[in-house]
């Protein structure tokens, strides 16, 4: 038996490379489909999922005869729910999403979310289900609502292509200003570096949950950000507000450090505090890897 | 601890030239955007401008080199340990006349030369000086002298006192400069010398003449490096005298009366000084041409007595010798003991009276007449002696009277017809004694006798005849003057006598009646005398009487003089010839006539001090230029002045001879000696003390023995290998360091400019 395959990654520079998010979107998942997620209603479809015994209510046409036969008992069949659900990305698109990394070969948080969204929109198509769009700082930029069909994948795609980082972030109220566009449930996907106020971030996305969707947040960061690796005295400028602090990186790399643990933690216990899904994603992460973590997360939630 | 160089301590000044810069001067910084800056704004702000030190160590190693570089600049230097500190050090060398007494040598039994043992003391100071300090050596002889300049290390000056038989190193005969003037000098050396500790060792017996001349100039001087070097500077003499010297001198030497005539007794005057502190007997022999007399004159002195001996030898014949007075016994300053004085025995002048009388008298009666004269107080009876007996008697009474001893004049009379058969050139004083006319021949002989350079004296008593004098022998045109100075007159008795008075002249014939107790010319009565009614213009009124009648006149004719006197030295016109006045009045008149009268310089000349002497004496006529020979060495070329003067220099002690340049084999000519002797001066044994001293030296001085000179170098040592060191090993690692981090910074700041 010969060993499996190393798992390559797609180099980010051949990422760039390539012209067209869609391809992009479609190596990135390439592969990814036998993980493909599940519906979580149960419907008329062929694929059998398990038995239930008979109770009143149920349609006649569910029993399962042959186990009457077998058992002298009533049980009706289930079967998988091949349903059209939303699967929605909330790209952040605020100006610390523009960050640039020192490391060149790395990509930027928004590249980075743009084809992360780009392949989660590529796969939710082709597993029939209704990919969506919300880009946003402050206000909610762009609404790409869910629909299903390569048409759609392409607008979505082209949304992509083309975003700029621009503005501040506020992510409770932009959050809630979503929920309430979002009427019909189904799987929000938050791409965002959640800088903004920690309950902000979090009530945000307990409004999302309040709505029942199934809301993964996927918070993004640079690798100089978890890592501080800067030497020299240096004036920092805010991406956001453009507010500039001359420091000293080595003096406060300790006290950064630690609050950005803090920072991370309380995102993280706040999303669990809320029942959405938290992943933390370094951008020096394969997006690949991050895809196929993500997808068989969900895959042995599901069972 | 201690800074040779305490001024460059101001170098760390520039220390603060990196403090700045690591301050101040790297707060370059890049602006970095930044996404998670919320999480630091929480936290002081960097002010850009606040002192923040960076690069801590490389700071810290450029400081020690900075602070190490300073360090050995300034020169650590610590008092502590045993190893000789550097210190500039001026050794003075007395080397003065007085140096040459002798002393105990430290060493051995035998005494040596003071200079010497002095040397000995320089070497011993001069070779404890190392680099960096310095070393001069000043030698305070005849003149001052440098010998070595200020250099590090001792070899160069140790150099300079290791020339054997160099003139420098040889005591002078002469007082020199002073030791005040080479301490200036020292002290010169010296000026801005503040980096060590300086001295100045003056190596000396510490006689007060050494310190005699003080010229203000340096003492200024020595003052001025004094305020300048503060306590840096010390001013040391070494006491090398013993503690009681005993010393007698010969202070001066002279021959009493200047000039010996052949058949004289030669008397040397020679002033024996006591100069020690005890009394002492000297014992004094005169020497002549090296040939020494056997009586020794024995003097006892008390301690600064001094006594004039008189030493004194016959002389037989006309010479140009030296005469050396010796002190039989040496003691410890051998110089002195001996002087030397010129003596010069002088050949007979001869002395041509022409007698106008016609008459000669016998000596004899001469003298009879002569010894009756001088003898009878009452006025003397007519006498048949005619006056030119009465001079040719007077001008060498000895000789006159057959005996050995004269006056150095030869006469010769003779009537004026036989003038014309006389050598004029052998003679040195013509004398025409009442004539009143010559042969034409006679009469131009005589001028150019003159004129050449001789003398005339024309004596007009009673017998010249006025009208064929004056038409003779006077001319009234100044242009073309006769041979007398005056018109004669008529002979004029006087009543009552004409009394002499003393003369309003300053002529040499007379100068010394001035004193009275010289001579009184009052006592001279004249009862005949000639008028002399017309002086020629060029003559000179030597003698007159109070009512301003001219009795002498004298008047200069080419290179020679004629001197005509109005008055005869007959018995009968006047008592003239009868006072004890006469004989000095006449041989001063024939020196005076004969050029023996002048004043010369004297030939004998202190050590080492230049003179001038007057050399215008017929042997050395026409010459440009003397040669004066050496005891040692080249003889020297001397120019003779338009003055006929020469200029000598500066001499040691010792016999010399002036002469006319010569080939080798020549003949030796005319020749003057000339005799150097030692200052007397540095025959003084009074010593001075610490007080005066500290006084005319304007601050402290210290005074030790020899055998204390040890105590004058300074203790410690200087960090200069341990700095150096240091200072080499700081700087490899500032510039490793250096290197280090300006590649790291390199490394940062590509990393942050791809950023």
């Amino acid at each position: 038996m010969s060993p499996p395959p190393p798992v390559r990654f797609l180099d980010t520079n051949l990422l760039r490379s390539i012209a067209g998010i869609e391809l992009k979107a479609r190596l990135l998942v390439e592969g990814m489909y036998a993980s493909r997620h599940r519906s979580p209603d149960y419907g008329y479809s062929v694929e059998f999922v398990d038995h239930r015994e008979y109770t009143r209510g149920d349609e006649l046409r569910t029993i399962d005869w042959k186990m009457l036969a077998r058992t002298e008992r009533y049980y009706v069949k289930r079967f998988e729910m091949e349903s059209n659900m939303n699967v929605v990305c909330l790209l952040d698109t605020s100006g610390s999403m523009g960050y640039v990394p020192q490391d060149k070969s790395r990509l930027s948080k928004l590249e980075y979310g743009s084809y992360l969204a780009a392949a989660l929109s590529h796969l939710a198509t082709h597993q029939q289900d209704s990919p969506g769009l919300v880009t946003f700082d402050t206000e909610m930029r762009e609404f790409l609502p869910p629909k299903q069909g390569k048409r759609h994948l392409f607008a979505i795609l082209s949304r992509l292509e083309q975003l700029s980082c621009q503005g501040e972030s506020d992510l409770g109220p932009t959050l809630k200003r979503i929920a309430q566009r979002l009427n019909r449930r189904g799987v929000i996907v938050l791409i965002s570096d959640c800088h903004s106020a920690v309950e902000s971030v979090v009530d945000g996305i307990r409004h999302l949950m309040a709505r029942r969707h199934d809301v993964v947040v996927f918070h993004l960061l640079d690798a100089d950000e978890v890592t501080f690796p800067f030497q020299s005295l240096t004036s920092f400028r805010d991406l956001e507000t453009t507010g500039q602090l001359m420091t000293d990186p080595l003096r406060l790399r300790k006290k950064y450090l630690e609050r950005l643990a803090g920072f991370r933690e309380a995102i993280k216990s706040g999303c669990a505090s809320a029942g959405a899904d938290y992943r933390f994603i370094d951008t020096s992460e394969p997006i690949e890897t991050v895809l196929r973590d993500y997808l068989l997360f969900r895959r042995q939630r599901s069972r | 601890m201690n800074f040779l160089f305490p001024t460059m301590l101001a170098g760390l000044i520039g220390m603060s030239v990196p403090i700045a810069l690591h301050l101040i001067a790297k707060h370059k910084f890049p602006i970095r955007d930044f996404p998670t800056l919320r999480l630091l704004a929480r936290d002081e702000r960097t002010n850009v401008f606040a002192m923040k030190l960076i690069d801590p160590l490389q700071l810290f190693l450029r400081l020690a080199v900075l602070s190490l570089l300073v360090l050995a600049m300034a020169r650590l230097f610590s008092g502590a340990g045993s190893a000789a500190a550097p210190r500039n050090l001026v050794v003075v060398l007395d080397a003065s006349a007085s140096m040459n007494q002798t002393v105990k040598n430290p060493t051995g039994e035998a005494r040596i030369p003071m200079l010497e043992l002095a040397v000995a003391q320089a070497r011993e100071l001069l070779r404890e000086i190392q680099p960096p300090g310095q070393a001069a050596v000043v030698v305070a002889g005849d003149r001052t002298r440098v010998t070595s300049a200020l250099e590090p290390g001792h070899e160069a000056a140790l150099a300079s006192l290791a020339t054997e038989g160099s003139d420098t190193l040889r005591a002078t005969d002469g007082a020199g400069e002073g030791l005040i003037h080479a301490i200036g000098a020292a002290a010169n050396l010296l000026r801005g010398r503040r980096e060590v500790k300086s001295q100045i060792v003056v190596l000396t017996d510490l006689r007060a003449t050494a310190f005699s001349t003080r010229n203000q100039k340096d003492l200024e001087s020595l003052v001025r490096v004094r305020s300048d070097l503060g306590d840096k500077l010390d001013v040391v003499f070494v006491d090398l005298a013993d503690a009681a010297a005993d010393n007698v001198a010969i202070t001066e030497t002279r021959v009493r009366g200047g000039r010996v005539k052949v058949g004289d007794d030669a008397h040397v005057l020679a002033t024996v000084r006591n100069t020690g502190s005890e009394e002492q007997t000297a014992k004094v022999q005169l020497a002549v041409g090296n040939q020494p007399d056997p009586n020794v004159a024995q003097v006892t002195l008390e301690p600064g007595a001094e006594a004039i001996v008189d030493l004194t030898t016959p002389v037989n014949r006309a010479v140009r010798t030296v005469a050396d007075v010796r002190i039989k016994e040496p003691d410890s300053l051998v110089a002195d003991d001996v002087s030397s004085v010129p003596l010069n025995v002088s050949e007979s002048r001869r002395v041509l009276i022409v007698n106008g009388a016609g008459q000669t008298a016998g000596v004899d009666g001469a003298l009879a007449s002569l010894g009756q004269a001088a003898t009878e107080t009452e006025a003397p009876e007519a006498s048949t002696v005619d006056g030119a007996t009465i001079l040719r008697f007077v001008l060498n009474p000895g000789r006159e009277s057959g005996r050995a001893s004269g006056t150095g004049i030869d006469t010769t009379v003779v009537p004026p017809d036989a003038i014309v058969s006389q050598t004029l050139s052998k003679f040195a004083l013509i004398v025409l004694y009442d004539v009143s006319s010559l042969p034409a021949q006679a009469m131009e002989d005589i001028r150019t006798f003159v004129r050449d350079g001789r003398s005339l004296l024309i004596v007009c008593s009673g017998g010249a005849s006025p009208l064929q004098f004056n038409r003779n022998f006077y001319g009234a045109d100044p242009r073309n003057p006769g041979l007398s100075p005056a018109q004669l007159g008529n002979d004029r008795e006087l009543s009552p006598a004409l009394s002499l008075t003393l003369p309003r002249s300053h002529h040499p014939w007379l100068a010394p009646y001035r004193d009275p107790l010289q001579g009184d010319l009052s006592s001279i009565h004249f009862t005949k005398v000639r008028d002399l009614p017309a002086v020629n213009e060029a003559a000179k009124v030597v003698l007159a009487s109070p009512d301003g009648q001219p009795l002498a006149v004298e008047m200069p004719l080419g290179r020679g003089r004629v001197m005509l006197l109005a008055f005869g030295f007959e018995l009968e016109r006047g008592d003239l010839a009868r006072t004890r006045l006469f004989p000095e009045l006449m041989w001063r008149l024939v020196d005076h006539l004969t050029g023996h009268l002048r004043v010369l310089p004297p030939d004998s000349l202190v050590a080492v001090q230049p003179a001038v002497l007057d050399v215008s004496e017929p042997g050395f006529a026409f010459a440009t230029e003397l040669e004066l020979t050496r005891p040692e060495g080249d003889p020297l070329r001397l120019p003779v002045t338009e003055r006929q003067t020469v200029l000598i220099p500066p001499l040691p002690a010792g016999n010399y001879q002036l002469h006319k340049p010569r080939a080798a084999g020549a003949a030796a000519g005319h020749t003057r000696n000339l005799t150097v002797h030692l200052d007397p001066r540095e025959s003084d044994m009074t010593r001075v003390e610490s007080g005066p001293l500290a006084e005319w030296l304007g601050g402290p001085v210290d005074v030790i023995a020899p055998a204390d000179t040890a105590t004058l170098t300074p203790r410690g040592s200087e960090f200069w290998r341990l700095l150096v060191w240091a200072l080499a090993a700081a700087y490899v690692l500032e510039a490793v360091s250096g290197f280090l981090l300006s590649a790291r910074r390199e490394r940062l700041r590509a990393a942050e400019g791809q950023a």
